[in-house]
């Protein structure tokens, strides 16, 4: 190899440490919210090729009911339409498999199906199609959307093409639950014959369907050449490579053994753009963020989980994890969200010194001590790391106790040890529905098992049983403004998505589920 | 040797191999049920509730005694059945075969260029005993075992792969798809294996051949006369093949086990990374299935081993 | 004895060995006033620096002094060498008197025990009891010393054995005297020299233990920095800054090669058929 290959190599290394130094140290822009770069000069979409993508994880289950990951979405899009679909600009609900609906009354929701589709094995997906699969959700023994389909009564067929949903109260999620898993459609027939095998199979209606699933190596998907949508389906396939090292597999798209990877990690911006790959960055739901157990001390008392919110230096968090790209967040929802509430910005700024006010007060004059539960991949490490110096200079001594990231759960809201956990949460594309796994009494994910402020469940009820869209805001925010000044959990910052790409691939949009989907986008002829 | 000879000894090395195979298998289960904390938990997802969590203990049999649950695992195993993945629903047996091939080509690889270089060296230095070459070997050898593989791994990819682009740095081929890029995707992590592999095969070919070289046998021959090149080669290697064959039998286990790091360092989808992911995240036909592989792959190695001994030194006939 | 340990001494690698470990020791000691900055100080304005007057070996990924972190990784990563030493020792010792001087069925029993123990790959054996047992470098450590202890396990016997056939010859003639008395009298100290060689071989196949099981994420937790952590965060950033992987290594490395080479050193002078003149 030429001396002045191995100078490029060098010099590139070089430039991305002092970039990434500069970024950490506050100097450079942080990074705009940048959208796909690439010809001026608008091509015109064009059918074909396959695009091959690297995901880090494959999925938990290709039953959209059963799974249990976030990431397994990236999956299931491809293979499942919902009957609702999300605008992933606004996320607002807009015409999926059901076409239109509405709601009679309070408590009736009836949705008017598509004609004319059908799933990957040729069955039509009719209403009684749909019937049997939010029966299925609803009561299933392996379903884990179970909860989600909480409200619904019952299911009727009311038309070859209708459906009518009875709800047990007023519940204005339900129209996003049915954009999510629970609404995902799967062919009957396959279901039957698959039986308890139908996680390996997924016969949806979607874009592309499943055609082989090599574990935890490839997923290869084929257009659906019934699909209902034109100019959704572009690419002839997709192929998703297993690769769960983020290094390794922006490395391949280098290569050109690969042409998309997503979630890649800050560290690695640097290499993109030097690499000449397209970068597409923006922010998303999921967000990192400390969750408290309030139920006992030190934890139970108000003052102290308020002391959590001043002891931190959310910047600084950003800049050394994430080198800024993270928007570090008070409350869970980011800039542009429907639901995102302008008052609560600058509030809880970081004040170490009143935050040992707080703690004096609470009657914890030398301190705290608190066990932490936390993830023991880098990444988490790393904040780890971080947190305990800041936490440090306010007397608030973390003790961590790691573990991996599928068992955080069980350890902290299942076994309930412990008095706080720090992870990522993937976030719910409904403000109402997040609130509810978070703070609901029965909810697992709530370790405190119990009401976190007076007023909270009647707030969050309240919420759900609105329809319009400016009542829901409001209600939203009220929820929100209980848990913020209650302190009942400590956001740090929103996950940013960064996704690198070849320069053959168009028309690809990040969106606020940091869920990559595949409909519209198109590769330039090579 | 006759064929009932053959038969006995066989039969022989099968009894006592039996016992250790049962309780191994007996180690590997034993070992994951007294995991604290709950499994079902783990399974049930990210919002759950009491009443599902009890649905996935019965549905998966985790409350079922002990002894119970081992038998039954161990007589599906017997009858090739190993069970399915808890976390992705797939046959563990489809994973193993799946993935044993990936890492079979990187150990492979590690062993053949362990004894290509090692013997070499070992007996190169055993030549000139205290001479500069044996120093240099002797360091080679002491570096190679104190290096740890991973982190050579990650200088190997730092260098061959990063700075000089001359063979890929993770990934893996599959033999049969396609040799060549196989070989050049195992390139790297079989080096990283190797080191510690050349180590060890060079210190002992070394030993060894010092040993057989001043032995009683061989000081007599040198003093009847026989020329030393002549002595050298056919009585002092053939005394080595046994211990030649020993260190290849520990070179098995430890790479197999060294794997495991430099699978992950390489994002190689072999039996490595397969028990990593499995045993944190409490999967445990998965664990289960690949320690009973890689077990079974040692024992049944040491016990053509051993065989090989008795046939190549009809003196070795041990208990 | 002494007269091994002036061999000993007189062999130049070996005596260098010896020489790094105990400066190795006083360094882990005196860690605190050795390091010249706090291992867990964060500075965002210097990341990923490199040598200068105030970082002698340059910061890491959030701006702490690399070599006060290795510093104060000394003593973190010879601890939890030991203690899977120990742990193996604690184990293995009473195993192995127990199966050679009994003998018999119980014997048998132990050795396959033993034989069962020894035929998994040790990393993979120790994954599973860690993930069993739970992480932490505590919980990893004593994992590895399980793993350990079937090696210490079955020197003993061999030593114990041989003692053994030694001494029906003397308790034919000194009848009455107990086993326990006949244990702590021949049978240790016999057992010692090789076990003190093969326990500083462990050493350094503990210390390579403890970096795979950091590495993997197994091992030490946050903040703590061992030698092992060091590396997965280098390897995390193996992209930006390739050069972070070198100083926890090399540590890693001369430590291994400095218990190596005092074990087989070790095993030459105390080696009765040798004479040392």
């Amino acid at each position: 190899m030429s001396e002045k290959k191995m100078v490029d190599a060098g010099s590139r290394v070089a430039l991305g440490r002092r970039q990434w130094i500069s970024m950490v140290g506050g100097m450079a822009a942080a990074g705009s919210l940048g959208l796909a770069s690439g010809d001026v000069l608008a091509q015109a979409p064009r059918r074909g090729g396959v695009l091959r993508i690297v995901a880090p994880l494959q999925p938990t289950s290709m039953d959209p009911y059963a799974g249990r990951h976030g990431n397994d979405h990236v999956y299931l899009f491809p293979a499942f339409d919902s009957l609702i679909d999300v605008d992933l600009d606004t996320l607002e609900p807009k015409p999926g498999l059901a076409q239109s609906w509405s709601f009679p009354d309070s408590t009736t929701l009836v949705l008017n199906l598509r004609p004319g589709v059908v799933f990957h094995d040729g069955t039509p997906c009719d209403a009684e199609a749909v019937r049997y699969n939010l029966e299925r959700a609803k009561s299933h023994e392996r379903s884990n959307v179970k909860i989600d389909m909480k409200s619904v009564d019952s299911i009727a067929v009311t038309g070859p093409s209708q459906v009518t949903l009875k709800l047990t109260k007023p519940d204005s999620v339900i129209l996003m639950t049915l954009a999510d898993r629970a609404g995902m459609m799967s062919s009957p027939t396959a279901i039957k014959a698959a039986g308890n095998e139908y996680g390996r199979v997924a016969v949806g209606a979607g874009p592309w369907r499943l055609v082989s699933w090599k574990d935890n190596e490839k997923l290869v998907y084929e257009r659906h050449p019934q699909y209902w949508a034109k100019d959704v389906a572009l690419l002839d396939g997709l192929e998703f490579s297993v690769i769960p090292e983020v290094n390794t597999g922006l490395r391949t798209v280098v290569a050109g053994q690969n042409d998309f990877v997503y979630g890649l990690a800050p560290q690695q911006k640097p290499i993109i753009e030097r690499s000449g790959l397209q970068m597409v960055q923006g922010s998303t739901l999921a967000t990192w963020q400390i969750y408290l157990n309030y139920s006992k001390p030190p934890f139970d008392n108000v003052k102290v989980r308020q002391a959590m919110h001043y002891a931190l230096d959310r910047d600084e968090f950003s800049r050394l994890t994430t080198a800024g790209m993270a928007e570090p967040t008070t409350q869970t929802l980011p800039r542009g969200h429907w639901g995102y509430d302008k008052t609560l910005e600058g509030t809880y700024k970081h004040d170490p010194k009143r935050a040992r006010e707080l703690l004096a007060e609470a009657g914890y004059p030398n301190g705290i001590d608190v066990e932490v539960i936390g993830r023991n991949d880098q990444r988490s490490q790393q904040q780890a790391e971080v947190l305990i110096e800041q936490y440090r200079k306010s007397g608030i001594r973390l003790k961590f106790m790691n573990v991996p990231a599928n068992e955080l759960g069980a350890k902290f809201m299942g076994e309930r040890i412990g008095n706080a956990a720090v992870s990522v949460y993937t976030g719910r594309v409904d403000p109402s529905q997040l609130y509810s796994i978070m703070f609901d009494k029965s909810s697992f994910i709530n370790a405190s098992r119990m009401e976190g402020a007076p007023g909270l469940e009647a707030a969050m009820e309240a919420a759900r049983a609105v329809y319009d869209k400016e009542a829901r805001r409001q209600a939203v925010w009220k929820i929100q403004r209980i848990v913020h000044e209650h302190a009942l959990y400590v956001p740090l910052a929103l996950q940013p998505e960064l996704d690198a790409m070849s320069q053959r691939v168009k028309g690809f949009k990040p969106n606020l589920l940091g869920k990559p989907r595949f409909h519209g986008v198109w590769l330039a002829a090579s | 040797m006759q064929g009932s000879r053959w038969s006995r000894l066989l039969g022989r090395r099968l009894v006592q191999v039996g016992p250790v195979a049962i309780l191994a298998t007996f180690v590997v289960f034993a070992l994951v049920q007294l995991i604290p904390g709950d499994l079902a938990i783990a399974l049930a997802g990210e919002h759950t509730t009491e009443e599902r969590i009890a649905e996935i203990r019965r549905i998966h049999g985790l409350d079922r005694p002990f002894l119970v649950q081992y038998g039954t695992w161990l007589w599906d195993a017997v009858r090739g059945d190993l069970s399915v993945s808890l976390l992705t629903g797939e046959s563990v047996l489809t994973s193993i075969a799946q993935r044993l091939p990936n890492t079979l080509v990187v150990v492979g690889s590690a062993l053949v260029i362990s004894m290509l270089v090692g013997i070499p060296l070992g007996i190169a230095a055993s030549i000139r005993p205290g001479s500069r070459l044996d120093g240099f070997v002797t360091v080679i050898a002491s570096l190679g075992i104190a290096l740890p593989g991973f982190w050579l791994a990650m200088i190997l990819v730092a260098t061959f792969a990063m700075t000089f682009q001359w063979f890929p740095a993770s990934g893996s081929v599959a033999l049969t798809e396609d040799w060549r890029a196989s070989l050049r995707h195992a390139a790297l992590p079989a080096m990283a294996l190797a080191a510690s592999g050349i180590a060890e095969v060079a210190r002992q070919t070394r030993s060894a051949l010092l040993e057989v070289l001043s032995s009683q046998y061989v000081r007599t021959l040198y003093a009847k006369g026989l020329p030393q090149r002549l002595v050298f080669w056919k009585h002092g290697l053939k005394n080595i093949s046994v211990t030649l064959l020993t260190v290849f039998g520990l070179l098995v286990n430890r790479m197999l086990g060294a794997t495991v790091v430099v699978e992950a360092v390489f994002a190689i989808p072999g039996m490595g990374s397969l028990i990593v992911n499995a045993a944190t995240g409490k999967d445990f036909p998965v664990v289960q299935g690949v320690m009973l592989t890689m077990v079974a792959i040692v024992i049944v190695l040491n016990l053509l081993i051993d065989i090989l001994y008795t046939a190549l030194d009809p003196r070795v006939d041990r208990r | 004895m002494s007269a091994a340990i002036r061999a000993l001494l007189r062999n130049p690698t070996a005596a260098l060995s010896l020489a790094y470990l105990l400066l190795l020791l006083v360094m882990s000691v005196a860690a605190p006033w050795i390091a010249p900055h706090p291992p867990t100080m964060q500075n965002a304005g210097a990341v990923l620096a490199p040598p200068n007057s105030q970082y002698l070996l340059g910061t890491d990924d959030l701006g702490r002094d690399v070599f006060s972190r290795l510093v104060h990784g000394a003593p973190l990563t010879l601890s939890a060498s030991f203690l899977a030493v120990t742990v193996a020792c604690l184990i293995g010792l009473p195993l192995g008197l127990i199966a050679g001087f009994v003998g018999g069925w119980l014997d048998e029993a132990l050795s396959r025990i033993i034989d069962t123990l020894l035929s998994f790959p040790a990393i993979v054996l120790a994954i599973g009891v860690t993930g069993a047992l739970g992480i932490g470098l505590t919980n990893s450590m004593i994992a590895v010393g399980l793993v350990f202890s079937p090696t210490i396990a079955r020197l003993v016997r061999g030593q114990t054995l041989i003692v053994r056939s030694e001494l029906y010859v003397d308790a034919a003639r000194s009848f009455g005297a107990s086993d326990a008395r006949l244990i702590l009298r021949h049978v240790l100290p016999n057992a010692v020299q090789p076990v003190i060689v093969q326990v500083t071989l462990l050493l350094a196949a503990a210390l390579l233990a403890e970096a795979s099981l950091s590495f993997l994420g197994l091992g030490v937790q946050p903040p703590q920095p061992s030698w092992g952590a060091m590396l997965a965060r280098a390897y995390h950033y193996m992209e930006i800054a390739p050069e972070q992987m070198y100083a926890p290594g090399i540590a890693i490395l001369l430590t291994a090669l400095a218990f190596n080479t005092l074990g087989e050193a070790l095993r030459v002078a105390l080696d009765p058929t040798l004479k040392h003149g």
